[in-house]
């Protein structure tokens, strides 16, 4: 009886020794996750191809020399003139992605940074200042170029050699 | 007899030799300590029981905010940081360790990496043979996929690290 005391002694002390040749540390991590989502410009197949800046969230289009009547540039498109004005247009191609989000759509709006007393500029038929913001799609679809024709409708009295150059402010909105 | 033991009534006394021997080892007493790297995010809390908060992160936030690393994948985005670990024997009777370390609580939407190592509840080994004494680097990675949305947004687990004397 002595002798079985003695080996479940030694048992006990197994089990401290293997307790005192480790060791435990903790590291909580913590996190909250934001949805987002991202916007960058592509040249449309159909459209005047970007002049600089497809692929990122800042482009530059340059429709090229127009006029009411003559020989357009190629992806440039023009309506029969009015009386008082003519308007060319292109399509431009929006894609925007989303990552961590719910949202089904978007909705995609555009405003000109400074102020056009001249001409009228219009997204997806939809007039938009520098004062005031046009919808170009209320349902834009995740993942796909969105085209969206950007218009400008240029006054007979515009002089001939003059430049239009202003910057347009794409804004995409999950619904 | 009883259950295999039997000792015959005049057999000399003696004291089993493994006893004697564990004895002498058990003087080692490993301490780990978790500490913020250089070029990690800041942890808060005790040396054993640190915290490691990133805070607001998304796919499109600044890669290195607060010494957090963002890679942007198609499948969503990892962030990124390093933290210390240091394995003290203040007897100096150990001279390497081996570093496993597990989740805390099973992880359905994020994947945690260790050194490159998926990490799970289960303990996995980090670094087989870890110097005692010294503090070593260790890059923390989590995986945040894309159908990660606004109802699962809020990580929260717990990394445990064991140390095991070789």
């Amino acid at each position: 009886m002595k002798k079985l005391l003695v080996i479940f002694a030694a048992a006990v002390m197994m089990t401290s020794l293997a307790a005192a040749q480790t060791a435990t540390g903790t590291l909580t991590v913590s996190a909250t996750v934001n949805g987002t989502i991202s916007l960058v410009f592509n040249s449309d197949a159909a459209g005047v191809a970007l002049s600089s800046g497809a692929g990122t969230n800042a482009a530059s289009l340059d429709f090229g020399t127009v006029s009411a009547f003559g020989t357009l540039p190629a992806g440039v498109s023009r309506p029969a003139p009015t009386a008082t004005n003519f308007t060319v247009s292109t399509p431009v191609d929006v894609l925007v992605n989303k990552a961590n989000t719910a949202s089904t759509n978007y909705t995609l709006t555009t405003q000109l940074s400074s102020a056009d007393a001249a001409n009228t500029w219009a997204a997806n038929g939809a007039a938009f200042t520098n004062t005031t913001a046009g919808t170009a799609t209320a349902t834009g679809t995740y993942g796909s170029n969105v085209p969206v024709t950007l218009a400008i409708t240029i006054p007979f009295t515009t002089a001939s050699g003059t430049t239009i150059s202003n910057v347009v402010n794409f804004t995409a909105s999950a619904n | 007899m009883t259950n295999g033991w039997a000792q015959h009534p005049h057999a000399a006394k003696r004291t089993p030799p493994a006893v004697m021997t564990m004895r002498s080892e058990a003087a080692g007493t490993l301490t780990v300590s978790i500490s913020s790297a250089p070029d990690g995010a800041p942890l808060s809390g005790t040396s054993t029981q640190r915290t490691l908060n990133f805070g607001e992160v998304s796919y499109a936030m600044a890669s290195a905010a607060h010494n957090v690393n963002v890679v942007r994948r198609a499948s969503g985005f990892a962030v990124a940081t390093r933290f210390g670990l240091a394995i003290q024997d203040p007897s100096a009777h150990v001279a390497n360790a081996t570093v496993l370390a597990a989740l805390a609580v099973p992880e359905v939407h994020f994947s945690f990496r260790l050194d490159g190592v998926a990490l799970s509840t289960t303990p996995h080994i980090i670094q087989g043979n870890a110097k005692v004494g010294a503090i070593s680097q260790h890059l923390l990675e989590i995986e945040v996929p894309n159908s990660v949305t606004e109802k699962n947004s809020r990580l929260q687990n717990a990394i445990l690290v064991q140390v095991i004397a070789n």
